[in-house]
């Protein structure tokens, strides 16, 4: 309340043209001086009565006709008072008209709506100084909130905001989401803000929700639709529910398909650097325009420093890969994290023209080998085999150390050793674990760790399928199946769709697809939608050779056989090699993909409980990062599609991540998300570390295709009037419609109670002064 | 006996033209529709029989005596026994009001009974005068019983009204003076005149043994003051004009001409005087009824 004390008063009325009529508050009088004027002559025998009569009571005859005067007078000064409904300002908890409106404020923050048409404002800041006008063209009353449309849509202000000002304010300082955007998400955040709004404020009973949008078929047709979600029907339907006291308004601010070309990935060869080898990096740009744009430079910055630049030709509609030099060129000499970014030539929709990574570089890779205690020579040898085929890293010296350590153990070491120092645990053909071992496994999967298992001869199913490939905790992407005793010499790659074997498209020279298998296990994939395929035999049965799924952060893979000659003789076959290394790295890249997010997804991470206090910081993306914070306007110099750039500094405040304990562990997570770059997470516990996170936007929403208007105009709108508005200049308010206030005002039911008390006033006056029985 | 009372609505007689149609109306109306013959006890008083000489008139021999005795007698009456029948008229301006509903003129009205009851009288041979007065005794004329005495009393009361204001109290005191024959008075009038002053008068007249009948004749608009709008009420008799809003007033006006009437009836009981109150929409046979039952009342 003491924003009551000190905000001032001030009457205000809903309708003041209706004040015009308190000029009829004159009409008693009006008719009281007319009747005076016209009155009818009748001779009366009588008189001395009447006379007598006017004697001794006119005093009082004049009394009740100036009494009736007022009280017809005030009647209708009262009924022309309540009509036009007063009420305060200053102090929203005393307002209350029946005629206030909750105005929702929907703003599109996918990021297309970053695209400048004309190097003019951009459509995010057009939708701003239109939202500004919407609350500036509201009365006052008026109640508002505002929604950014994203993934997810964020409730900007929730519980309507009465203060013009206090809005206006926070829909200026409103920064522009990196992220996507999705209509039908947005929705159900509106049916939550709309429900409550309506428990806290019964008394506005009328709504109108503005959608301001680029009307970006990303995301208002987006590629669920193929899964038969229609958000467009979605929206109708949703917006119906409403009722007909919700009016919708369709602000279009997109102009036709816009130009573009985005850098729509960056990625290295392996997800961890490794101290002295290089690395290869590569970035794909896409142009989804319908020009060809030549010589486009396409910049490399290392930690914020340029340090290689391409002129690359996009065609139309293609995709161009770069491989960039300087990374293999000049291998990391120490452990750390390297931020890499690759920065497009400027076009019009800035954002997706930056795309980074974060590279962590390791001394080495540690790898851990579990076998059974006890081996055959030719379990020995094909461990031999696997264990050489793991130290081989391409790139590496091979005179020198291994950059890959090997620990070959029994299970037992579960038991005492330390898994998240290792990027990778290999079971090859273990009979069984103990249940405190696959435990341990199942937590360390889950937290990041790569699990690569092989199956052979020694390995018990049953104990298999019960420990590691049922219920919560399972780890293995499949339930093992009978062995099956029938070679096989063919592998169907599956058209190198996944990223273990995307490296053998096109060159096949390992002759892995000849692979001879003569032993395998068959696996039950029922019910295992996540499991994906990465190599299957080329048989009737389609049998699996190596299945993958991520388990929780970490990857768990499946090889349906064992090295081992009886089994299959692939170490023989030159495509052994990079299988092992492609089976390591893509096992270990699970937590080194954590690293790397889209714009909307959490950032997470653990630390290990040392103790009680803990406490982990994360710096958003600052200024020097922050392309969108970039005001891009024509340079008067540049021609064609130059623009100048100029940096306008933004501070950039730090935020805390949510913390909860998880086993041994913290669990940290950070949802705001909702801007490309590169996050800092500091965490603060018995040892200080900092990490580093790259977000890059979607760049699904690059392609600028617009809904055409027509697909959610012409649809029915049955109870919700649809406005739709593409102009700024032309915008004006919806017709409203009028709805039926059940709850009244109290001001105006105070003057609706005196025009009764006075009618009633009338009526008794009158009828004692004779008119009633006259 | 439906039948007959349509002649006797103020509203049918109306439509007749001249007094004496109207009065005969009237009287035979009442006469055919009783079926009883109200003349007799109070008219004539008879005395003796003698036995007929010739050159008497044959109207008074009793043939039931000369049947019984066969000789002929004759009926002898006394000359004081025959009433005398006293009309005082009222002339004055405000007798000449009629109210939008009211089908006559209290005056119109009150000449109706008037003749009526002259053309009763004289039916029972007794003999009547008419006064006619306002401010002062506009026509005087003696009673007579003689049947040709009608179309006088009826000539004069054709009289037309004066704008003087009624002046009943001195009036009545020098007719008082004036009426030598005890008989009965009727007074018709609106008696819109202090009731302090008409009273003495009424007083003098039952000073000298007459019997004193008050007709007051109003206008139903006069007690009911029906008005509703605004209107501009033109006194009568030299009085104001003045503008009034009828339902403001209204209570007013009917406690005032309340207590007028009320004054006038305690006077009237006060001094045994014989009140009747004629509305000028009620049928004129109720006027006649009124006065021949309160005739009898007084011979029992």
């Amino acid at each position: 309340m003491p924003e009551l004390m000190t905000a001032p008063l001030f009457c205000f009325v809903a309708n003041p043209m209706i004040l015009g009529w308190l000029a009829a508050a004159s009409a008693p009088l009006i008719i009281h001086l007319l009747n005076r004027r016209k009155y009818r002559e009748a001779p009366w025998a009588a008189m001395q009565y009447l006379l007598a009569a006017i004697k001794k009571n006119s005093r009082r005859v004049q009394l009740e006709q100036w009494l009736l005067l007022a009280l017809r007078t005030l009647l209708i000064l009262c009924a022309v008072a309540a009509a036009a409904e007063p009420g305060f300002r200053g102090a929203e908890q005393l307002v209350a008209s029946g005629e206030r409106v909750h105005r929702v404020i929907v703003v599109d923050g996918s990021f297309s709506m970053n695209y400048r048409p004309t190097g003019e404002r951009s459509y995010f800041e057009q939708a701003q100084a239109l939202a500004e006008r919407i609350i500036e063209n509201g009365r006052e009353g008026d109640g508002f909130s505002v929604v950014v449309l994203g993934t997810p849509s964020k409730t900007v202000v929730g519980p309507p905001l009465f203060r013009k000002e206090e809005v206006r304010t926070i829909v200026a300082e409103l920064r522009q989401p990196h992220g996507a955007g999705s209509v039908t998400q947005c929705l159900n955040e509106l049916d939550r803000l709309l429900t409550k709004a309506r428990e806290q404020h019964p008394q506005i009973r009328r709504r109108t929700v503005y959608f301001i949008t680029d009307l970006g078929k990303q995301t208002w047709e987006p590629a669920d639709a193929a899964h038969g979600v229609d958000a467009v029907a979605e929206f109708q339907a949703r917006c119906e529910r409403w009722g007909a006291d919700t009016a919708v308004s369709l602000i279009d601010v997109g102009a036709t398909d816009g130009d573009n070309a985005a850098v729509v990935s960056l990625e290295a060869s392996e997800p961890y650097a490794v101290v002295g080898l290089p690395t290869t990096l590569k970035a794909v740009v896409h142009n989804f325009g319908r020009q060809s744009r030549s010589r486009v430079p396409l910049s490399l910055l290392l930690d914020g420093r340029k340090v290689e630049e391409q002129l690359v030709d996009l065609e139309a509609g293609g995709e161009t890969t770069v491989v960039f030099e300087y990374p293999s060129q000049h291998p990391p000499r120490t452990p750390g994290s390297s931020i890499y970014e690759v920065e497009l030539g400027p076009d019009r929709l800035e954002i997706d023209n930056h795309r980074y990574l974060a590279l962590v570089t390791k001394p080495n890779l540690r790898v851990l080998v579990l076998r059974e205690p006890i081996l055959t020579d030719e379990e020995e040898y094909g461990l031999d085999n696997l264990t050489t085929a793991l130290k081989l890293r391409p790139g590496a010296d091979v005179s020198g150390p291994s950059p890959v350590v090997v620990d070959v153990e029994s299970d037992e070491v579960l038991q005492r050793r330390e898994l998240t120092d290792y990027d990778c645990v290999f079971l090859v053909d273990v009979k069984r674990l103990t249940p405190s071992g696959a435990k341990i496994l199942a937590s360390y999967v889950r937290e990041g760790g790569g699990l690569v298992t092989w199956l052979g001869p020694r390995t018990d199913p049953a104990d298999f399928n019960k420990q590691l490939a049922d219920g919560a905790d399972r780890i293995l992407p499949a339930k093992l199946g009978p062995i099956v005793a029938e070679p096989q010499y063919k592998l169907n790659p599956l058209k190198y769709e996944h990223p273990l074997v995307a490296e053998f498209r096109g060159s096949d020279q390992g002759n892995l697809l000849n692979t001879p298998v003569y032993r395998y296990y068959r696996l039950d994939l029922k019910d295992r939608p996540q499991t994906r395929r990465v190599l299957e035999f080329l048989n009737e049965a389609k049998d699996p050779f190596i299945v993958s799924e991520t388990i929780g952060v970490g990857r768990s893979l499946l090889v349906t056989t064992v090295p081992q000659a009886s089994w299959t003789t692939m170490p023989l076959s030159p495509g052994f090699l990079p299988i092992v290394q492609e089976l390591l790295s893509y096992a270990s890249g699970g937590r080194a993909a954590r690293g790397s997010r889209l714009v909307g997804e959490p950032l997470t991470g653990d630390f290990r409980r040392t103790t009680a206090s803990a406490q982990v910081s994360v710096l958003p993306p600052t200024s020097a990062d922050d392309a969108p914070n970039e005001t891009i306007a024509p340079s008067p110099q540049a021609s064609g599609t130059g623009v100048a750039k100029s940096s306008s500094k933004r501070a950039t405040t730090t935020a805390t991540a949510e913390i909860v304990p998880a086993g041994d562990f913290f669990r940290w997570s950070f949802a705001d998300t909702q801007r490309s770059g590169i996050y800092t997470v500091n965490i603060t516990a018995a040892t200080d570390s900092v990490q580093r996170y790259a977000v890059n936007v979607d760049p699904r929403e690059s392609a600028l295709v617009k809904l055409p208007p027509n697909r959610v105009t012409s649809l029915p709108w049955a109870t919700v009037p649809l406005h739709y508005a593409t102009d700024l200049q032309d915008f004006a308010e919806p017709a409203q419609q009028y709805v039926a206030s059940g709850e009244s005002n109290p001001i105006h039911r105070w003057f609706l109670l005196a025009a009764l008390a006075a009618a009633l006033g009338e009526t008794l006056l009158a009828g004692r002064a004779g008119r009633s029985r006259a | 006996m439906e039948n007959y009372r349509k002649y006797l609505d103020p509203r049918t007689l109306a439509k007749l033209q001249g007094l004496e149609l109207r009065a005969r109306s009237i009287v035979e109306g009442y006469v055919t529709g009783a079926h009883k013959s109200p003349f007799h006890g109070f008219s004539v008083e008879f005395a003796e029989h003698r036995e007929y000489v010739p050159g008497d008139d044959l109207r008074y021999v009793d043939w039931k005596a000369f049947g019984k005795t066969d000789r002929v007698y004759l009926k002898q009456y006394e000359e004081e026994t025959n009433l005398v029948c006293y009309l005082l008229l009222d002339v004055s301006e405000s007798m000449t009001y009629q109210s939008d509903d009211a089908p006559l003129s209290k005056l119109d009205y009150a000449r109706c009974v008037a003749a009526s009851l002259t053309y009763l009288v004289l039916q029972q041979q007794d003999g009547v005068g008419l006064t006619t007065f306002d401010r002062e005794v506009r026509a005087l004329i003696r009673p007579s019983t003689h049947p040709t005495h009608l179309k006088q009393l009826l000539h004069a009361m054709e009289i037309k009204p004066s704008a003087a204001k009624t002046s009943m109290g001195p009036i009545f005191h020098d007719l008082a003076e004036r009426y030598k024959k005890r008989g009965v008075v009727v007074v018709l009038s609106d008696l819109f005149d202090d009731v302090g002053s008409l009273m003495a008068g009424l007083k003098h007249f039952r000073h000298r043994r007459h019997e004193v009948i008050l007709m007051h004749v109003l206008d139903p608009a006069e007690l009911d003051f029906p008005f509703r709008n605004m209107t501009l009420f033109k006194g009568l008799e030299g009085l104001p004009e003045q503008l009034v809003d009828p339902p403001s007033l209204r209570k007013a006006y009917l406690a005032e001409f309340e207590a007028f009437t009320k004054a006038v009836r305690q006077g009237c009981y006060a001094r045994n005087i014989d009140y009747l109150q004629l509305r000028t929409d009620q049928p004129l046979d109720l006027a006649l009824s009124k006065y021949l039952a309160a005739r009898m009342n007084r011979v029992k």
